[in-house]
Parts: C-alpha cells; structure tokens; sequence
C-alpha cells in the first residue's frame, strides 16, 4: 500500500476507521468485528469493497476469523496499531520538517539548535 | 443458479390477461360503434311491394338486417388486430416476463375473446332490432330466431364470430408485416387495388372472388375448415415476422 | 458460475458495426458498473443480455441460453429503461399487481412502501408522471422485481439528487439482503461508484476495461502542485491527463512508481493522492474537466 497524504480509496478508509475503533477502545480484544455486509450498510458502499478493508486487517494480522462465526479483534491488536500510529505519524511530521527546511534552505545543524532550544522554553 | 421456470402456455395465458386489463378500450370502441350502428344507421330497409294489377291489396314489405352493425364490427376487427401489432404494444409486453411466441399466443387468445364478444353481441343485436320493429309493426315472420330456429341462431353466432376473427388476424397480419418493412404499405396499397377489382367487379356473377369463397359456403364443415385454414396461415405468416422483431428499440 | 457469457459477441446494423467481437464474463452476484461515452453500445450490449434484440455473430448465454426469445431468461431478468411502456389504461397500483403476476419472486410490499417514500400515488397513472417520477417508478419496479439477472439502463434520467442517492441506497439495502447480479448503467459515475464491485468499461466498439473498481483506481495516481514543480518530472511519469484550476496543477498519471520517487515528489511538495474510480475512467476516456481547454490552447497559438 502506498503513503498518501491526499485522498485516499474508501476500503482504506474503512481499514484506518477500524484501527481507530480498535485504538480508542470501542473494539476491545477478542470482540467480533462488523461484517462485510454491515460495513457495506453503514458506508454506503458494495460489500466486496468492505472486505478489501477487512483484509487489510486481516493481513496485518490485527484481526483473526473464526470458521463459521465472523472476524474478532486480536489480542496485540491495539499495541500493534499504537507503535504503527506513533511512527506514522512521527514520521510524517519529521518529513514535513525537512521538506520545510529545504525550502527555507536550513542546515540539519540548524535544525538541531531549534530542538534543543524549544526544549529549554520548555523545561 | 435462476429459480423461476414458467410454461409456454402459463405465461401465454398470463400475458393474455394482462392484456384484457390493458385493452379495456377495445371492448368500449366495440360498443359504441355497435350503438352507433344501430340508433344512426337504420338497419331496416324498407320496401314497398303494390302489385300491379289492382289497388285492394297492398305490402309494406320491410325486412330487417343488422348489415350495418355486421359491416362496423368487422372493421373494429380489423383496426383491432392491426392495432395490437403497434411498438407501443409490444413494449408492453415485453415490460413484462415474455417471448414472442408467448406475445403471439397471448394476442391470438385476446382475438379469440373479443372475436366471441363481436360475435355474439353483433348476432344479438340483430335480435334487439327485431324486437324493437315488433313494437313497431304489428307483424314480424322471424327468419331465424333463438326459438324459430336454435341452431341457425347458433349457427350465425359461429359465423359471426369466425369472419370477426378472420379480420383481426388479417389486420395483424398486415400490421406485422408493415412493422417488419414498411415497404408493405405501398405493396398493400397495389394488393387491395387488385382485390377489390378481383372481388367486386367480378361479384356480378356472384360466385368468384374471394369473399364468395366463404361467403358462398354452404356446408358448415367445410367452412370451418375455411376458416381455420386461412387462421392457420396468417398466424404462420404474422409469427414468422413476429418471431425476429427486436422489441424496445427507438 | 457466470451469469453471462460472451464468446466473440457481434452486433452490426446492415454494414454499421457497433460492438465487435465481445469477450466477456459477468459473475453471480456482482454489481458491474457499465460505463462507456454516449453512443458506444452500452445499451445495445445489455439489450442483447435481456433477449430483446438479437445478436450479430458469436456466443452469447445468460443462465446459459440464449436469451433471445428464451423464457427463463426473460423470467429471471428484468430490464429497467426510460422505454419501459406501459398502458395507458392502468394505474400504478393495476401495474404492480401485473408485476405480481409475472415475476416469481416479487416483493409487492417493499415496491408500496418505496412508491409511498417517493410519493408516488398508487391511483396516479403512468403515462401523466414526469420524467424523473417515471424513472423512479421503473427504478423501484426494478428492485422490488428481486431478478436474479437485474439491470438498469441509466436508471436515475430525470431523478433530482435526493431521489438519485435514495435510489442507489435503497439499491444496496435489497441487494445486501437479496443478493443478484446487477447491471447498472450510467453517465454520472461519481454517484454510483461506491455501489459497484466490478467496471466493465466500453470504448471503441470492444470492451476496454473489465476488472474490480479498486483496480481501476489503482492504474493511475493524482499530483497537485506548482505547474513548474510538477514539469520537472513530466519525463518520468506518463501523464494521462492534466488540469489546472488557478495556481494549482493537478495530473493524472499511470500508477508506476518507487517509494523513492514518491518521497521525492513530496520533497518537492508535491501532493499525491489516489484518483477516484470515475476520475480514472474519465482520464482513461478522455473526458476529463478541462480537456476542452486544449481546444482553446491551440487556438491561441495559432
């Protein structure tokens, strides 16, 4: 899957609302997971798309199926997702630094004074 | 994979239904032009035979006939068959669960139905009229009434009833063959310049022509079999072209 | 199992040829977005799957007949058009019971509720309805019909935008319950592409695209950015379409990258996003908003 910043196909979407479902709690381990179909319902959307989301889960191993009885939250799930999330998002941030910072022409060094003084206001 | 599997001849009878509650009209034109035909074209023709020889004795000789209402319910037949070979008609259909040999089934059975209906109601007609001169005149010599004569009653009904049917299949007849290429109008136009030429300037010596054909018949069998002969073959020739008609095209 | 199968499927009117030698596979239960500019065949293809008109050449089987003139096709299939006819004589209400009368698996309840949602009166006739009600009323026929074969030929002509989105909505509420295969045809795509599992998209008399809707996305990728930030990648990337609307560009380009790239183009601020499905098709049809400008373009330079 590719990092985008702009918009992004909706079976994507679907898979980040239910990391976020799982993230804050709503979906606890080992709690059984929308179905296709439901998810179809709810989003408005052909229920083949929902399970391309769901199996993106699935993939990540964030989800596991039980023959016959649906798809239920991991155990790590949630921890999984808060390392995923924490260095995703870190990383953006620190790539949007540096793209700022090559467009006001500033040195790594330069970078570094800033951090360090940031932290001094703060302390 | 798919569920549902109808007959032939249950979705033949479907679509005929359907297409009584759709034709409703037809029936209503039929009694008008029947009320028509018998309050403003007098069926009664009144002749005046007074001998020659002497005064005394006089005739008003009238003699009754319901050959307006005959001439207009066979026309009705004609427009109707015609009329039901219309796109308009045929995408009705075809809205519904339907081929073209369950929409030929479906329309042949309609004809039979409203065949019968101009049949008798023409045939009664004649009747009513007899009954209204009655009232009228002091004398009536009933020719073939229901109680005079059951079976030439009976037998003017099938008649009736065989020639509407007659019509409405050659006016789908043409219909569909004119709905194939139009072409056929100006062929048609050329075929009935001959048939009348053929048919009534022939009818002096009264036993030529095609009408004479069945008209002049004298057997009831053989004229049936006239009849179902000539059914037969335009139904063959209005299925041949129906059968490859592309429906729901502009 | 697939519902539909053409092997090498013509259709020619006299010398005219308007599909030529069609291949193609519809599965059971699929919604397929039939897509394709005016006047490429997309009603003719699925006049010949509804055994209305008859094919030129080739194979074609739907339930494995061939639907012309074939009963069980034309008993498992409904067809919805702005040419559904319907008499004169009968009101909505006559029409359903007729609707019952034909279809095995009809859902006369669910069409009553719907008429009574879309304000429909039953006692109203068919023939006095506008344009939009009429494609609503066809539209809802066309659900409550429950065909296992279910198509719709620009279904929402004339419908305003609640009465479109209802329709698609209701759409996929009966088709969740009672699953079917759907054909649905239409000119504005961007409304009905979250519906639909498969695009099968029609040009040049032949099919030029038959896959899922995410693989259609998944060709191509979106860049928005300063015109001359963006052309000095024009040599790396093809780029199928491009559009301008103020101080941004915005390209359509084949989905063939390296993460490298990609982090390279947003250095340069670039932004990069997925294409929607109907702007994929567009940009793969040509017809993208702006297209028109070259035609200006053009004639300045002159």
């Amino acid at each position: 899957m590719i990092d985008m910043d702009g918009e992004k196909p909706i079976y994507i979407q679907i898979a980040e609302w239910l990391e976020t479902e799982i993230i804050d709690g709503t979906l606890q381990a080992d709690d059984k997971v929308y179905s296709q179909y439901q998810l179809a319902e709810l989003f408005n959307i052909n229920p083949a798309t929902a399970g391309k989301g769901l199996t993106i889960l699935l993939d990540a191993e964030l989800i596991y199926k039980k023959r016959g009885l649906g798809t239920f939250v991991s155990a790590d799930a949630r921890n999984k997702l808060l390392t995923k999330r924490k260095d995703g998002t870190l990383r953006r941030l620190v790539q949007e630094l540096l793209n700022e910072a090559a467009l006001l022409g500033l040195q790594d060094e330069q970078l570094i004074e800033l951090i360090q003084a940031e932290r001094k206001e703060r302390s | 994979m798919y569920s549902t599997q109808w007959s032939m001849n249950e979705l033949a009878t479907r679509q005929f239904l359907f297409k009584l509650n759709a034709n409703g009209a037809i029936f209503t034109m039929l009694i008008i032009l029947q009320i028509l035909a018998t309050v403003f074209i007098s069926g009664a023709f009144t002749s005046t035979y007074t001998n020659d020889w002497g005064e005394p004795i006089s005739f008003d000789f009238t003699s009754i006939t319901n050959d307006s209402q005959v001439g207009l319910t066979l026309f009705w037949a004609f427009i109707v068959g015609f009329l039901l070979t219309s796109a308009a008609q045929r995408n009705e259909s075809f809205s519904f669960v339907t081929n073209r040999l369950t929409f030929q089934l479906a329309n042949f059975y309609f004809f039979c139905t409203a065949a019968l209906l101009g049949g008798v109601t023409t045939v009664l007609l004649g009747s009513v009229m007899k009954i209204v001169a009655m009232f009228q005149d002091n004398m009536i010599i009933e020719t073939s009434g229901l109680l005079s004569s059951p079976l030439d009653f009976f037998s003017r009904i099938f008649a009736m009833t065989a020639y509407t049917l007659l019509l409405m299949l050659v006016g789908y007849t043409l219909g569909s063959l004119i709905q194939w290429s139009k072409l056929f109008v100006a062929l048609f136009g050329v075929m009935w310049y001959a048939f009348t030429q053929s048919t009534f300037g022939i009818a002096d010596n009264e036993n030529s022509g095609l009408l004479y054909f069945f008209h002049g018949e004298t057997s009831i069998l053989l004229f049936t079999l006239k009849i179902v002969g000539a059914i037969a073959v335009l139904f063959a020739i209005s299925f041949f072209v129906t059968n490859r008609l592309e429906v729901r095209n502009p | 199992m697939p519902v539909i199968t053409l092997e090498n499927v013509t259709k020619r009117y006299r010398s005219t040829t308007i599909l030529d030698q069609l291949n193609l596979e519809i599965r059971e239960n699929t919604i397929t977005g039939l897509i394709g500019r005016n006047g490429v065949g997309k009603t003719t293809l699925m006049k010949m799957i509804a055994g209305f008109i008859k094919e030129s050449d080739g194979e074609l089987r739907v339930f494995g007949e061939r639907p012309f003139n074939s009963l069980s096709v034309s008993a498992n299939m409904i067809f919805v058009d702005d040419m559904m006819g319907f008499p004169d004589a009968m009101t909505l209400e006559d029409l359903l019971l007729e609707f019952n009368r034909f279809y095995e698996n009809w859902d006369g309840e669910l069409a009553k509720r719907l008429l009574k949602y879309f304000r429909l009166p039953l006692t109203l006739n068919h023939r006095v309805l506008s344009k939009g009600k009429r494609s609503t009323f066809n539209a809802i026929v066309g659900i409550a019909a429950r065909c296992p074969l279910t198509m719709f030929d620009e279904p929402i002509t004339g419908m305003d935008a609640g009465a479109r989105s209802d329709f698609y909505r209701a759409l996929l509420k009966d088709y969740l319950a009672h699953p079917r295969t759907i054909l649905l045809s239409s000119h504005h795509m961007e409304e009905m592409e979250d519906l639909l599992e498969d695009i099968l998209l029609i040009e040049g008399k032949g099919i030029a695209f038959h896959s899922s809707i995410t693989e259609l996305q998944e060709k191509f990728i979106k860049f928005q950015g300063k015109e001359n930030v963006l052309k000095q990648y024009a040599n790396q990337y093809a780029v199928i379409h491009r559009t301008s609307t103020g101080p941004l560009t915005e390209w359509i380009v084949d989905n063939e990258h390296t993460k490298a790239e990609l982090t390279e183009l947003k250095q340069a601020g670039i932004r990069v996003s997925a294409v929607s499905a109907s702007e994929a098709y567009l940009a793969m049809t040509g017809q993208t908003r702006g297209g028109v400008d070259d035609v200006f373009d053009t004639m300045e330079y002159e």
